[in-house]
């Protein structure tokens, strides 16, 4: 936008939310050029900072008027790009709608505003015997809305199921400014499932500025085991077995080698150094059935090579542990200046060739590349470790992605479990789905947001894209 | 075409049972006709195609021959819905059955539409799993009307309902084009999850030809209990005490007559696990049910129980079926709402809700068949009403055709009623499929 506009646009901004409720300082601004997805850099022209439901619609009325397109941020932990400034303007940022609006044991209900972060959810519940179950890795930083947009998961969705089956109900902001609710306190209310498909669209249909969460009782018990592998295969043979077995553990997570070290060197959990691979499987549920299910999945592990097996004493050490494997991106900074975390997806038994075809494509491509991931449901996260004053590291990198992507495709999988298409894969959403059926998706789009102005450019792939799979924009860009 | 010029235009039958001949679909007979009759009105055609490329032609030449569409399985619940608002052929998917891709290794089956429910968990049970949603006679459900329908029976308490289960889905569009969404993997979200705007949707967005869901082991035991109580206030109280107990319930149902006699308000509930799980279970809650009569069933008898439990409300005679929502706690006040209303109407009811997740359903007795007409319009006022108040909905499930086009039965007050409308005119353009069944017309 022209500087005279974007002043203008300001005034009228400032207007609705104050002040204080709008930044356009280009220094101020840089803060909002990405995610945690680093790979692209695009700061908006200036940030919103709405306090209510109100605003919110006040200032997409008025964007509305312009014609200028927007993009809504939580509070930017998202892996993919989602809330990246392309041909939009104007950030939208929840991160001031951030309270707790109603807390329901009874029902197990809460509903929050969007901004609330999500580990915050389960803190409010937790005197009440209650918890919302989705745990990202971020959930100490990521929002509600971030989390609804994505349709985030973690590592106990295992278990327990992703975003999309704990929100009961969202306020949706539309593009033109006019608020509608979908779903509710009550489940099954007549009509489309507009909550569903709004969930996991990635902010593309508007502003959700409240959500009703679905809370559960806290488990009555916890079993929490560390079994260590001599490698990544051996510990992807064990889970195929415990899914394969019928045990469905509420997190199954595994780190490999170059995650133990970088880990370790952060924080002194005693995990053995030398280990190709080590897991983490966690039951939960009642105390009656703990003991014999950890038995069974000992057993599991003891028969697929694993070399010790440990449990966790009491809950300080299994936090502990859990505080490993959340904060394990953060240890990758002592390893590399940056890094790209892909999100495939496989048939859990298709982990032990996935993994290998992993660590030929970092040998191809002369990456080191780290794993630590959601093996129950076969969601990989392999971290592709770069320097981005290196040019030509940092094209490999967005290669070597491109092509773990493909062979989870080849296995029968998905190019994300949790992190979202963004900007990151539209290139190869062709890979999965078919014109028609990006045609249909695009249709449902454009009920929500007829003029394409909410956050544009994610998701579907450009005309010229959907013909090949091309390299993603990253390469034109640079 | 605009939906109103096409809704006015006339159908060709005849060029449409033409064009049908040229790609060979196979008709029903005329038992089909009234297998397939919704509401008193039977269909013009019943087609039974063996594709989803059938599925598609059948689709594109309705659209060119203006003729509507009524997906269906083997028609067991078709009651369910506003009646078709003009005269209509059925696409019957029961003989596109096919299980797909069974894969045990990695809990998820792929099915054609047509295959039952039954079907579908026996072919999974022999691997030691199932597909944990229990709708009403899964003999007669087929997988795309467990979706479309939202078939979801008392386990949703500790499953979810079918959403929840659906991991991918392919759909032939009003347009004859075939679609898809979601993968055959559990945790996936590539693209938009328009699974979800299928389930419910009675058929009006498309033709659900496969889908992909997640599986669960086959639990080794179960046990289910029927609590006496003596009155409501009783029963909240139990209910209030399982809520926070350490017990983790497959399902918790509440049965009572209106009016209640006294000591006729029942409270079941089911466990599933392993042997351990299930035993500590059925020791706690013999302990919160203290002083109450409580039967309990393990084993065959139990899955028995659950099977009649799953049934009752589909298989019970009734003039009117009626299902709330609401908070599970509005419960109580929503009963006392019905015991005023039976009073009023000189009405006998059945309730039976999944008390947990506080739906409700309300099978309506009449003594005097003659007069349900105009008690049945003012009972569903009444009783909606009632719902909202405590801030729930109500709808109809079922009710004799000739009282039918008398009544309401999604309800009005939708409020994203305009953005459905919107959904529904971008899939289906032409109205071709399901008309008038869905909320607000659609």
């Amino acid at each position: 936008m022209s500087f005279m506009t974007t002043s203008r646009l300001v005034g009228w901004l400032q207007d609705i939310v104050g002040n204080d409720g709008v930044v356009s300082h280009p220094t101020e601004l840089s803060v909002y050029d990405c995610d945690g997805y680093t790979l692209e850099k695009s700061a908006p022209d200036v940030v919103v900072l709405p306090r209510s439901t109100d605003e919110v619609a006040a200032v997409l009325k008025r964007l509305q008027c312009e014609g200028v397109p927007f993009v809504p941020r939580g509070t930017g932990t998202g892996l993919s790009g989602g809330c990246l400034p392309l041909g939009a303007p104007v950030m939208v940022s929840l991160s001031r709608m951030n309270r707790i609006l109603e807390l329901d044991p009874a029902n197990r209900r809460a509903v929050v505003q969007s901004g609330v972060i999500n580990s915050w959810v389960s803190r409010a519940a937790k005197p009440h015997g209650l918890h919302y179950v989705p745990d990202p890795s971020s959930q100490m930083a990521c929002s509600i809305g971030g989390n609804v947009a994505e349709n985030s998961g973690g590592p106990h969705t295992l278990k327990y199921g992703v975003t999309t089956n704990h929100v009961l109900g969202v306020t949706l902001v539309l593009p033109d400014g006019e608020v509608v609710r979908l779903g509710g306190m009550t489940e099954d209310g007549p009509g489309y499932d507009l909550l569903g498909v709004t969930v996991g669209s990635e902010g593309t249909f508007g502003i959700v500025t409240e959500a009703i969460l679905k809370l559960q009782p806290l488990p009555q018990g916890c079993k929490t085991l560390l079994a260590v592998f001599d490698s990544v295969a051996d510990g992807s043979a064990a889970v195929s077995a415990i899914i394969a077995g019928g045990i469905v553990p509420a997190a199954l997570e595994m780190l490999d080698h170059l995650i133990i070290q970088a880990v370790e060197d952060a924080f002194h959990f005693g995990f053995p150094r030398a280990a190709g691979a080590v897991l983490i499987a966690e039951l939960d549920g009642l105390e009656a059935g703990l003991e014999r299910a950890a038995g069974k999945v000992r057993e599991v592990c003891e028969a697929n090579g694993a070399t010790e097996i440990r449990v966790a004493r009491d809950d300080r050490e299994r936090e502990a542990l859990w505080k490993c494997r959340k904060r394990a991106f953060g240890a990758l900074g002592r390893l590399a200046p940056n890094f790209c975390c892909q999100d495939g997806v496989v048939p859990p038994n298709r982990l032990p060739e996935i993994m290998e075809r992993v660590a030929a494509i970092g040998k191809a491509y002369d990456l080191r590349i780290g794993n630590v991931f959601h093996a129950g449901d076969g969601n990989i996260h392999p971290i592709l470790l770069y320097d981005e004053r290196d040019r030509d590291e940092t094209e490999r990198v967005v290669a070597a992605g491109r092509e773990i992507l493909r062979e989870c495709v080849r296995l029968g999988g998905s190019l994300t479990g949790e992190h979202g298409i963004g900007v990151e894969k539209v290139a190869l959403m062709p890979l999965i789905f078919t014109p028609d059926d990006l045609r249909t998706m695009e249709a449902v789009r454009a009920v929500f947001d007829p003029g394409d102005r909410c956050n544009p450019n994610k998701i579907f792939p450009s005309a010229e894209e959907r013909v090949e799979v091309r390299t993603p924009r990253r390469q034109a860009a640079m | 075409m605009s939906r109103a010029s096409l809704v006015e235009s006339t159908p060709d039958w005849d060029g449409f049972d033409d064009d049908l001949r040229l790609f060979e679909v196979a008709a029903g007979t005329s038992t089909d006709c009234v297998r397939f009759t919704i509401d008193g009105v039977p269909p013009e055609r019943v087609l039974l195609p063996n594709s989803a490329e059938q599925v598609c032609r059948i689709l594109q030449i309705a659209t060119a021959r203006g003729v509507a569409l009524v997906p269906a399985g083997f028609g067991a619940h078709l009651g369910l819905g506003a009646p078709p608002g003009r005269p209509y052929a059925v696409l019957s998917l029961a003989s596109i059955d096919a299980l797909l891709d069974h894969q045990p290794a990695n809990m998820t089956v792929t099915t054609q539409a047509g295959m039952s429910v039954a079907e579908l968990q026996a072919a999974v049970a022999g691997s030691g799993q199932w597909l944990p949603v229990e709708p009403p006679l899964p003999a007669a459900t087929s997988v795309g009307g467990l979706i479309s329908a939202d078939l979801s029976g008392p386990s949703r308490f500790s499953q979810g309902t079918v959403r929840d289960l659906l991991v991918g889905i392919t759909v032939a569009r009003a347009d004859g084009t075939l679609v898809k969404s979601g993968g055959r993997v559990v945790k996936n979200v590539a693209g938009y999850d328009l699974a979800k705007l299928y389930c419910g949707a009675l058929g009006t967005l498309g033709v659900i030809v496969e889908a992909t869901f997640k599986l669960r082991a086959l639990p080794a035991a179960v046990a289910v209990a029927r609590v006496a109580c003596s009155d409501m206030a009783v029963a909240r109280e139990l209910l209030e005490r399982i809520r926070t107990a350490p017990v983790e319930p497959h399902l918790i149902e509440l049965l009572t007559p209106i009016p209640s006699a006294g000591g006729d308000c029942v409270i079941v509930v089911a466990f599933r696990g392993s042997r351990e799980e299930v035993a500590k279970q059925q020791e706690t809650l013999r302990a919160l049910a203290h002083g109450k009569t409580m039967e309990e069933r393990v084993g065959d008898a139990a899955a028995a129980a659950l099977a009649e439990l799953r049934d009752a409300n589909v298989r019970g005679e009734a003039f009117l079926k009626l299902k709330a929502s609401l908070l599970p706690t509005e419960l109580p006040p929503f009963v006392s709402a019905l015991e005023d209303a039976s009073g009023e109407h000189g009405l006998t009811m059945a309730v039976q809700a999944h008390a947990g997740n506080g739906i409700v359903r309300v099978r309506v007795h009449h003594p005097n068949v003659e007069d349900t007409g105009g008690s049945a319009r003012a009972l569903v006022e009444q009783l909606r009403a009632a719902a909202a108040a405590l801030g729930g909905t109500l709808v109809v499930e079922q009710v004799a055709p000739d009282l039918k086009p008398g009544l309401d039965v999604w309800g009005g007050g939708i409020e994203a009623l305009p953005l459905m409308r919107r959904i529904k005119e971008a899939l289906d353009p032409g109205g071709v499929l399901s008309p008038g069944r869905f909320v607000g017309g659609i």
